[in-house]
């Protein structure tokens, strides 16, 4: 396993869809890291994947949702591996979903002996992969750096958005307050410097569940690393954030009619106390502060437990 | 100097006997207003900060070694008048930088005063033939426990005299605490430090400006059982590394100041405070503005409540009504009719000798 030279960078590849992931990820080399991206999704063209992965002569590659790599494609790749599964699976003592389950029957398709390591987006429901997949530990997916931006004067009437496709679970909760007021549902086809270019243009976000189960959505990250109020649903895990001190929870959709409305028609001083807080914890999900611990943490994980790839 | 502590949490208040030991000062501690002429009445926690305007003092101060407020759920009552407190007027004393950021957040015009928590007295550390048993963990959750591989042993938190002394502090955030007892999220980690010990800690709520990753401690994230699991587990296996990271904690405890110090600091800040003109607290219309805030998100818990329980009350319902339809339908079933008039037919006392026999063959008496 090859190892930087002291006081030269990790060469990092970061594979997976960029589409999704590439707000996850560093964009620009820094001391620590040193980043390529190679863009692939499930059934895409694996070996062209590999080669543009050994062209960076990577000392760690890091992929989102692991199930995307062929078996045994890293197995003579050396650096070392880690697969982060980034989708929501069935929780214990919950009531399961057929879209939880699809993601689960997917991700099993990992194979593990491509990874030195894996980790999940959420310790809660990483359990139901067990005992095919062993987790090392949990974290949410990092923000890349160009997202934080500083915290711009909020309006009178602040722009509230909500960025994310349609499901009958997020209609339920968005019919009345689209009805009564101007927010823009931005449903699909805007990633990277357009989505950041409109996260600029607005000053509350609306975070929902995809369907009823609760999770926590890459999004929560951005929109507080983007200087948002955020409004959302309750999280689960919540990841270090605080409801109501970090973000203003809403528990149904009348609470939420009622917490834009709040926004619309009332003085919103002490709400961007809420913003101001939230930004600063965004601070935890930065990329260019996560990354470096954890690729420092993996190699001395390896090379205290091994790996079953070695 | 006369200062007197408030409190309503019996905890003890190491504050104030370091304040005494500091010298020139006279500290009472009550937990009602005590009587006679102070310079500074202390309220010890959010429930005494009421309590403290009732004491004959020149000044009134509150000791924040956390926000109590956030340690209540969200939907608790209790949550409006602890928020409130921050809003009198009260010179509040702050323990960590984290109190008082997360204080100038919540309230900018609060002034607050940094004062430190001393030194826990050192315990005896295990001894270094111990250091290669399993690795004795303090403060670790049963999850976490249950997660490690490697093999461990739950000891006490350093502190009383507990015993054996651990390898190592666990220091996660806690559940919401019905009672937010004002205990700061540091002393574990201090505590554990000045016995000895390393830290795995969360890198929230102020521990991370005692935990320095990779040379007095672990950090890890606050939800990761499995992540903090391991974390406790690379230390039993690398007794290398759990070697150079108590040493460094050892020094860390070195650097914090003794009680003694703390005491000093703490009768400065005091006199800085007599010599300033009074805090303003909030005004009225803003005082104001923050319970409505707050009684309209706890009107908000309150009305998703009574969904939840109205949709239970309606899925209820129509189970009974489901079960009625049943039950009518098969009352009507030609069967169930039959079977009513067997029933009855058995219960004719002509059969009374047969219910015996059949009675005792099922073993009743």
């Amino acid at each position: 396993m090859s190892r930087p030279e002291p006081g030269r960078p990790w060469r990092v590849a970061f594979v997976g869809q960029e589409h999704y992931f590439g707000v996850c990820s560093p964009r620009r080399p820094s001391r620590a890291i040193d980043p390529a991206f190679v863009d692939h999704r499930g059934g895409g063209d694996a070996e062209l994947m590999l080669a543009r992965v050994r062209a960076h002569r990577p000392h760690v590659v890091i992929v989102f949702r692991p199930e995307i790599v062929p078996p045994g494609l890293f197995a003579g790749l050396d650096a070392l591996t880690l697969g982060w599964n980034t989708e929501p699976l069935p929780r214990a003592g919950l009531p399961s979903h057929r879209d939880l389950d699809f993601r689960l029957t997917e991700l099993l398709q990992t194979d593990p002996l491509n990874f030195d390591r894996l980790i999940s987006f959420e310790p809660v429901s990483a359990p139901s992969a067990e005992p095919r997949l062993r987790f090392w530990r949990s974290l949410p997916l990092p923000v890349a750096d160009e997202v934080y931006a500083p915290l711009r004067p909020m309006g009178r009437q602040p722009r509230v958005a909500f960025v994310g496709y349609s499901t009958a679970h997020r209609e339920r909760w968005l019919i009345e307050v689209k009805h009564r007021f101007d927010v823009l549902h931005l449903v699909h086809g805007v990633t990277g410097d357009r989505l950041l270019d409109f996260y600029r243009r607005i000053d509350v976000a609306i975070n929902l569940h995809v369907h009823e189960y609760p999770q926590f959505e890459n999004r929560v990250a951005l929109h507080l690393a983007a200087g948002h109020l955020l409004l959302s649903e309750p999280l689960s895990p919540l990841h270090g954030l605080e409801p109501d001190v970090d973000f203003l929870e809403v528990r149904g959709p009348k609470q939420l009619e009622w917490a834009v409305e709040g926004l619309m028609l009332r003085p919103v001083a002490d709400r961007n106390a809420v913003r101001v807080r939230g930004r600063r914890k965004a601070e935890h999900f930065r990329a260019s502060r996560v990354y470096p611990r954890l690729v420092a943490d993996l190699a001395a994980d390896v090379a205290t437990f091994g790996s079953p790839r070695r | 100097m006369r200062v007197c502590f408030v409190r309503t949490d019996p905890a003890p208040v190491e504050l104030a006997g370091a304040l005494e030991a500091a010298g020139d000062v006279e500290v009472v501690v009550a937990e009602r207003p005590p009587e006679g002429r102070f310079d500074v009445a202390i309220a010890c926690d959010w429930r005494a900060c009421g309590a403290v305007f009732d004491v004959d003092a020149a000044r009134r101060a509150a000791l924040l070694v956390s926000l109590e407020h956030r340690a209540l759920d969200p939907a608790r009552p209790e949550r409006l008048p602890a928020l409130l407190a921050l809003d009198l007027p009260l010179d509040f004393l702050v323990t960590s930088a984290w109190v008082e950021r997360a204080l100038a957040d919540a309230r900018p015009g609060a002034r607050a005063w940094r004062v430190a928590l001393g030194r826990p007295a050192p315990a005896a550390p295990p001894a270094p033939s111990e250091d290669r048993g399993p690795l004795r963990v303090a403060g670790a959750a049963p999850e976490v426990l249950e997660a490690m591989e490697e093999p461990a042993e739950e000891v006490p938190l350093p502190g009383d005299g507990a015993a054996p002394a651990p390898h190592v502090v666990v220091a996660l955030p806690g559940a919401a605490d019905p009672f937010a007892r004002p205990v700061s999220p540091l002393l574990p980690v201090l505590a554990g430090f000045a016995s000895g010990a390393t830290a795995v800690a969360a890198r929230l709520e102020g521990r991370d400006e005692v935990v320095a990753p990779d040379e007095n401690g672990l950090l890890v994230e606050p939800d990761d059982a499995p992540g903090t699991a391991r974390a406790l587990d690379r230390l039993a296996r690398d007794r290398a590394l759990l070697g150079r990271l108590r040493a460094g904690a050892a020094r860390s405890a070195e650097a914090w100041p003794t009680w003694e110090a703390a005491g000093r600091e703490l009768r400065a800040v005091l006199e800085r405070v007599l010599a300033a003109e009074p805090p303003a607290g909030a005004a009225p219309g803003e005082l104001m503005r923050h319970a409505l805030a707050e009684a309209a998100k706890l009107a908000a818990y309150e009305s998703a409540r009574a969904d939840a329980l109205l949709a239970r009350s309606q899925a209820l319902d129509q189970r009974e009504t489901a079960l009625d339809a049943r039950e009518r339908a098969l009352a009507a079933h030609p069967a169930s009719r039959a079977l009513v008039v067997a029933q009855r037919r058995w219960r004719h006392p002509v059969l009374r000798p047969v219910r015996a026999v059949v009675g005792r063959l099922r073993g009743r008496t």
